[in-house]
């Protein structure tokens, strides 16, 4: 009797467990096809109209770092753009350098529920080494961008290091990170610099070496540079930017055009775009009606205020389209440049 | 002064007292529950702090860090259960002074020590914050890895008396902490084996949930009855405890002083932090017998640790700008965010980072207080039957692996490690020395290679930079102590025999050795194996370390049975799995129900899957339906549900739902 009435509880609970499930995301059966799926599945009955309910934001990085930090920034603010007050639940999915949340989100259905903030140069990397599976991410459905960090080029005070001449004079250290691997690999061979690469598990303690005197370069994104240069006290000095424009607060600083630098493509990798994107196969009306919104909320005051606030820059922000065009170009210049790949895992 | 005067009135006005309330009281809530720690709680709180002042958001931010880092020690020390990442030391001497009874003064311990470490992490913070920024600027790649080394010859002492299957154990550990993308070239994913889940790597709160909180369930279910069943009363204070860790001055600065150390350097964390200082109070005790069996030195040292630790973090997160910890990244983008830049400048940036240190010590004051007056009453857990307790931890601790990530194939992980763990322990196995290689891997890897890109690859480097050279000599001394020691009190004592410090380290013969453990030796081996075989796939500087490892840990395993068996008798193997002769479930029923709940989780969701594994396990284990219990069980039933349910709507964690769509 006294089991009996414990299965009824039980019986109950599940039902109730699955009436008032919380924002139901369901589990992927199958990655989605690249072939569009028939027209009668992938219509919603309400029309395609987005938001219908509440948006998993996935975040394929620890808590704290830029890319998380600058989604919660767009998580308050892109709400007040939306048809349908839902609520954008920001999910940290870290490991493996992003590959982990990214792939749940390539591989999350096509509905408009599941966004990310993805890396598209990690991205192009993992994909030219055959990492993501069967995805293309030129495919997926890009929504706009938050910010580009263009790549600039910092060196330890000390090492004497001044003009891209001293550079080919010695044997050089550079600190990397496996994110900064590739386009600092790129860079020294554009430069023919005698290059030795010190890996290291992150930017913080990279900066550490290179202000320790022991790395005497490196290259990576312009925000976590600059505060690192500022944060030196004198014993790091940035040598040029891999841009074609000087960057504001750093007009003493020239571009790597000015100094007779041709880097051509290496602009599109050393930078650091932080892009939001659906999973791809997203019904061209909701993804219209998500990047719109979204649209609107980085060109909102609100945003730039909090990205400024929190030492970010709003400058380079993107549409949809735009974004397209950018993973394009990364994807070319990782094809162009598969020996530099090849050789990395020698 | 009076900058520092201003930012304690800042913390103490306006709603700031109650923001640092709020923080602590949710603080001790996340900690409480097993499995969760710190960076989880302060990463649920962070959202919510966006509106806020800077100054309350970080007081409530490091009030709940402080609170849930005091708050885990409850977990272990009551259920043998890692609260969270830096209180996995505290279970080794904890538990089993709650099982003698003194529940009351080992939360006590903690609650003092735990105290005690935080005002000495702050009085440094204070007074040496800009000297330890220094410090640590100077302590390179080099430096690292000698100091990886240092708290490897641990492993040692960590497994007195079973030395050399405590060595192959750290070497399965160390291997562990290689899975994942290699610290070299930073682009191989190793020992994957072809599996997606395992290219992230095993986290180390995943590590130490598979190590030490599953075999700890299964052993529960085996025993039945109550965690505290020996015990008729339990009648210890926690004040007792809190006089406990005043009497014990030198566990105090010792792990203190380890435990701020472990701090100020930012690439190790209060996993590392605990149980450093636990295994050198070991060393030095006088009372080293004790240890294992509830020393009070051990617990103070490891809680005194815990506690420093954390507040050593901070000074290179504030003031390098580089995160000591995952929570302190946490907190450092909650000040980035309000306009906050953490760094060598952030002093000058007005009052208020003297309203965060305020903030530091207040949180400290807060838990404190707090803790003394209400942790008694969390030992009435150990009286809850452990039928009922044991599946409640499981479903936390599936939940504690999943939230690391929100991933659901971790949870299969942690169990697969879980069961690794469990036939290590029943056979003899330490199980602490894999933990420590688990920790310190890529500490003392990525530094090895790091540290040879430094110096244009040359190994000189080791013994040119001073201070990398200073702990090379402190490490070989360290190692040899024992025979040092001994040749002391030889000249001293002129005795002929021995001393007690050297045969501490020679293993004591046995004289027997079951079947069991020579077959899990082989076991080792074989995997061992598959790791060296497996490494060979890979380049030169990619495979060095495993292979390296991989090889000793044979050799060693090797030796063993050898050794065991000629000199040793042989017990006939006994199959146990399905035997309840302990009185309660047999182990192999429980590992069935954990595989089965993992096979659930993704197919009907997390809260059914966790409901149905509750009720499974209660009925299966036999727990007693009489007088009204069947209530309790019901009534945990809906609790479980309601608190998953209550989990994932309050706090915006997505739970599995499961294929079926719901």
């Amino acid at each position: 009797m006294k089991r009996l009435i414990l299965l009824a509880v039980v019986i109950v609970a599940l039902l109730a467990a699955y009436a008032c499930a919380p924002a139901p995301t369901p589990v992927p059966t199958q990655p989605p096809a690249t072939a569009a799926p028939k027209p009668s599945e992938a219509s919603k009955p309400a029309g395609a109209v987005w938001p219908t309910k509440d948006v998993t934001f996935i975040v394929p990085f620890s808590p704290g770092g830029g890319y998380d930090t600058q989604a919660r920034i767009v998580q308050s603010v892109w709400p007040k753009y939306l048809a349908k007050k839902v609520n954008l639940v920001v999910t940290n999915q870290s490991g493996a350098g992003g590959k982990i949340g990214s792939l749940a989100l390539m591989k999350a259905p096509a509905d408009g529920v599941t966004i990310g903030i993805l890396s598209p140069s990690s991205l192009a990397l993992m994909q030219s080494n055959g990492e993501l599976e069967s995805f293309d991410i030129r495919k997926l459905t890009w929504l706009g961008q938050l910010s580009m960090d263009p790549g600039v080029v910092v060196a330890n005070t000390a090492s004497g290091l001044k003009t891209p001449q001293d550079l080919s004079k010695r044997e050089i250290r550079i600190g990397v990170t496996s994110e900064s691997l590739f386009a600092n690999t790129l860079l020294a061979k554009k430069m023919t610099i005698n290059a030795r690469t010190v890996m290291f598990d992150g930017s913080p303690e990279q900066v550490l070496a290179a202000m320790r005197g022991d790395v005497d370069l490196m290259m990576d994104s312009w925000t976590s540079m600059k505060k690192a240069v500022d944060n030196s006290q004198g014993k790091l000095v940035p040598l040029f930017v891999v841009s074609d424009k000087r960057l504001p607060g750093w007009s003493d600083v020239p571009t790597s055009k000015e100094i007779g630098l041709e880097l051509g493509d290496l602009q599109a990798i050393a930078g650091t775009a932080r892009l939001v994107a659906a999973p791809a196969g997203v019904p061209a009306e909701s993804a219209k009606a998500m990047e719109e919104s979204l649209w609107g909320a980085l060109q909102d005051p609100e945003y730039k205020a909090a990205m400024v606030k929190a030492g970010y820059d709003a400058t380079f922000i993107a549409r949809g389209a735009d974004s397209n065009k950018t993973v394009a170009t990364i994807m070319s210049v990782l094809e162009q440049n598969k020996d530099v790949l090849n050789s990395l895992k020698k | 002064m009076d900058m520092w005067l201003q930012g304690f009135q800042l913390a103490l006005s306006g709603m700031n007292p109650l923001y640092l309330l709020l923080g602590t009281v949710i603080g001790l809530v996340v900690g409480v529950l097993p499995a969760v720690g710190p960076s989880f709680a302060v990463t649920l709180a962070l959202p919510f702090t966006f509106g806020m002042d800077p100054a309350a958001a970080l007081i409530m931010l490091t009030a709940i860090q402080s609170a849930c880092a005091y708050g885990d020690s409850i977990a272990s020390i009551l259920i043998n259960v890692p609260g969270g990442p830096g209180t996995v030391a505290s279970m080794w001497e904890g538990y089993p002074m709650t099982r003698q009874g003194k529940a009351g003064t080992a939360l006590g311990i903690a609650t003092g020590a735990s105290f005690l470490g935080g005002i000495i992490g702050w009085l440094s913070f204070v007074v040496l914050a800009g000297p330890m920024t220094a410090f640590a600027m100077i302590i390179g790649a080099p430096e690292y890895f000698v100091l990886g080394m240092m708290a490897l010859t641990l492993i040692s002492i960590a497994s007195k008396g079973e030395t050399i299957k405590g060595l192959v154990m750290g070497a399965l550990g160390l291997l562990l902490g290689m899975i994942g993308a290699d610290p070299v070239s930073g682009i191989t994913y190793r020992f994957n084996f072809g599996l997606e889940p395992l290219e992230a790597g095993v986290e180390i709160t995943l590590g130490a949930l598979a190590i030490f909180a599953l075999p700890q369930l299964i052993e529960m279910l085996e025993e039945g009855g109550t965690i505290a069943q020996q015990v008729a009363e339990i009648k210890d204070s926690v004040v007792g405890g809190v006089v406990q860790v005043l009497r014990r001055p030198w566990s105090v600065i010792r792990g203190g002083t380890i435990g701020w150390l472990i701090g100020v350097l930012p690439a190790l964390g209060t996993s590392a932090a605990g149980i450093t200082a636990y295994l050198v109070e070991k060393n030095f005790s006088k009372e080293k017998e004790n240890f294992g069996k509830g020393s009070m030195d051990g617990l103070t040292a490891a809680e005194v640790g815990k506690g420093a630790c954390i507040l050593g973090d901070g000074i290179t997160s504030l003031m390098l700008g580089v995160p000591g910890s995952v929570t302190w990244a946490i907190l450092m983008a909650a000040l980035i965010i309000h306009g906050v830049q953490p760094g060598p400048r952030l002093m000058t940036s007005g009052v208020l980072p003297y309203a965060i240190f305020a903030g530091l010590l207040l949180g400290q004051l807060a838990y404190f207080i707090i803790g003394i007056f209400l942790v008694k009453y969390m030992t009435r857990i150990v009286r809850v039957p452990n039928q009922i307790l044991a599946p409640i931890i499981g479903i936390l601790c599936f939940l504690g692996a999943y939230v690391a990530k929100n991933y659901v194939p971790d949870i299969a992980i942690m169990v697969v490690l879980g069961v690794f763990a469990f036939a290590a322990q029943r056979n003899g196995y330490p199980t602490v020395p894999m933990i420590l290689g688990f920790v310190l891997s890529d500490l003392i890897e990525g530094n090895f290679h790091r540290s040879l890109g430094v110096g244009f690859g040359s190994y000189s480097i080791f013994f040119t930079r001073p201070i990398a050279l200073v702990m090379v000599v402190i490490t070989v001394v360290f190692l040899a102590w024992p025979w040092i020691a001994d040749a002391i009190r030889k000249r001293r004592e002129a005795t002929g025999r021995p001393s007690e410090a050297l045969n501490a380290i020679t293993d004591a013969e046995k004289g027997q050795v079951s079947t069991g453990e020579l077959l899990f030796g082989g076991f080792v081996i074989l995997v061992l194996l598959v790791f060296l075989v497996t490494s060979f796939s890979y380049t030169p500087d990619v495979r060095l370390f495993p292979v390296i490892v991989s090889v000793i840990g044979i050799a060693l395993t090797v030796f063993w049975i050898i050794g065991a068996l000629r000199t040793s008798r042989i017990t006939p193997f006994e199959f146990k799995g399905l035997k309840p002769d302990k009185g309660g479930m047999p182990w192999l029923a429980t590992l069935g129900m954990l595989a089965a709940y993992v096979v659930l989780v993704p197919l009907i969701g997390f809260a059914a899957a966790s409901v149905i594994f509750f009720v499974v396990v209660v009925v299966l284990s036999g727990f007693q339906m009489v007088e009204g219990r069947w209530i309790l069980v019901v009534a945990t039933t809906i609790g479980i549900f309601a608190f998953l349910f209550l989990f994932a709507q309050l706090l915006q964690v997505e739970l599995p739902v499961g294929l079926l769509g719901f």
